[in-house]
């Protein structure tokens, strides 16, 4: 296996993911909303609490050739679900590939994007 | 207080070491970090032997000065603590509901359905696209969604939709249950981006015509449609 350097920190993808039309926030994954629960210091505000980046996990790719982003988002309606899932794709990826690249460890890089809440207003079809 | 102060040095030695016909210093074992009062007593020694209940046995915790004062001093801690307990109660049920309240909100995210691409791996929350599911049939006049649940259709990116719905009587239910399924579909392409392969509707209830107030002094009215 080869060696694939330092994982990407979180905030890349995060910063990339927020900066998308459409997306109005990252959806804390499971074990980090429990770790801000149980935390003893709790701010008073969630996000305080809960950085953007907590929406963003990271794993070595199971053949240890590069990274998987999955990043969890939050739409605002407007905007069409597949399309904007598609543009965080894109964006989470190109920033996640340049900063590898600015640090010396060009590899593959996926990406997975799930969209977990929409506030979308569906227009009149009937009739 | 000698516990207050911050000159203290637990590690220094005892100014009296070595007494052996005292009962209670020679079974004294230690305790990490254990403070030794001027007296040459540890602290948690005086504390238990207060808390215990026994000083009478031993006239040193008696009339020492040093032991009284540390124990009045922990006295005053542990009724403080206590207060403190007692006001915000153990803090544990917070904790649990905040818990349960997160863990309840992922489970409502239901399972991660694909949307229309073949080629990235795109998903949205079961939750998120039931809600523009239910939105659609509830455009259609005379429907009212219930439930809706969503799986993926086979290997590809298709998903089937399961729905019950409560509709009026006013016309044909097939005919209603036709043009819930083509805004569902056609809510699915637009505003999700999700290939809906079937649309099973189930109409499970019936929904009584909606009679708009009348007017006080107006006559008689008709029940209009919903």
């Amino acid at each position: 296996m080869a060696a694939i350097g330092t994982a990407p920190p979180p905030s890349v993808a995060a910063e990339a993911a927020l900066a998308v039309p459409g997306v109005a926030g990252l959806q804390p994954r499971l074990a980090r909303s429990l770790a801000a629960a149980a935390s003893p210091t709790r701010p008073e505000t969630t996000a305080q609490r809960i950085p953007p980046e907590a929406g963003v996990r990271t794993d070595q790719m199971p053949d240890g050739s590069g990274w998987h982003i999955e990043v969890r988002c939050i739409l605002v309606e407007g905007h069409r679900v597949v399309e904007a899932a598609r543009n965080v794709h894109d964006q989470v990826r190109a920033a996640v590939l340049s900063y590898l690249a600015a640090h010396g460890a060009p590899v593959a890089v996926t990406v997975t994007v799930t969209v977990t809440v929409t506030r979308i207003v569906v227009r009149d079809h009937a009739g | 207080m000698a516990l207050d102060d911050p000159n203290a040095q637990p590690s220094e030695p005892p100014r009296n070491p070595g007494r052996p016909d005292d009962p209670a210093f020679r079974d004294a074992v230690p305790l990490a970090g254990d403070q030794v009062l001027p007296c040459g007593r540890l602290l948690s020694q005086a504390w238990e032997q207060a808390q215990d209940g026994m000083p009478a046995a031993d006239a040193h915790a008696t009339s020492c000065p040093h032991c009284r004062e540390a124990v009045e001093g922990l006295a005053r801690l542990n009724v403080a603590t206590r207060a403190l307990r007692a006001k915000d109660p153990p803090g544990l049920r917070a904790l649990a509901d905040r818990v349960m309240s997160i863990v309840r909100a992922e489970v409502r995210l239901g399972r991660l359905l694909p949307l229309a691409d073949t080629v990235l791996d795109l998903r949205i929350a079961e939750s998120a696209a039931a809600k523009v599911m239910r939105q659609a049939a509830d455009t259609v006049p005379g429907t009212r969604a219930a439930t809706c649940r969503l799986a993926p259709a086979g290997e590809g990116t298709g998903v089937q939709v399961t729905m019950t719905l409560a509709a009026a009587l006013d016309r044909p239910l097939p005919e209603t249950v036709t043009q819930v399924r083509r805004s569902i579909i056609h809510a699915a392409g637009q505003a999700l981006g999700m290939a809906v392969t079937t649309v099973d509707i189930t109409v499970a209830d019936v929904l009584e015509p909606f009679a708009p107030p009348a007017p006080a002094g107006s006559g008689p009215t008709t029940g209009g449609g919903a």
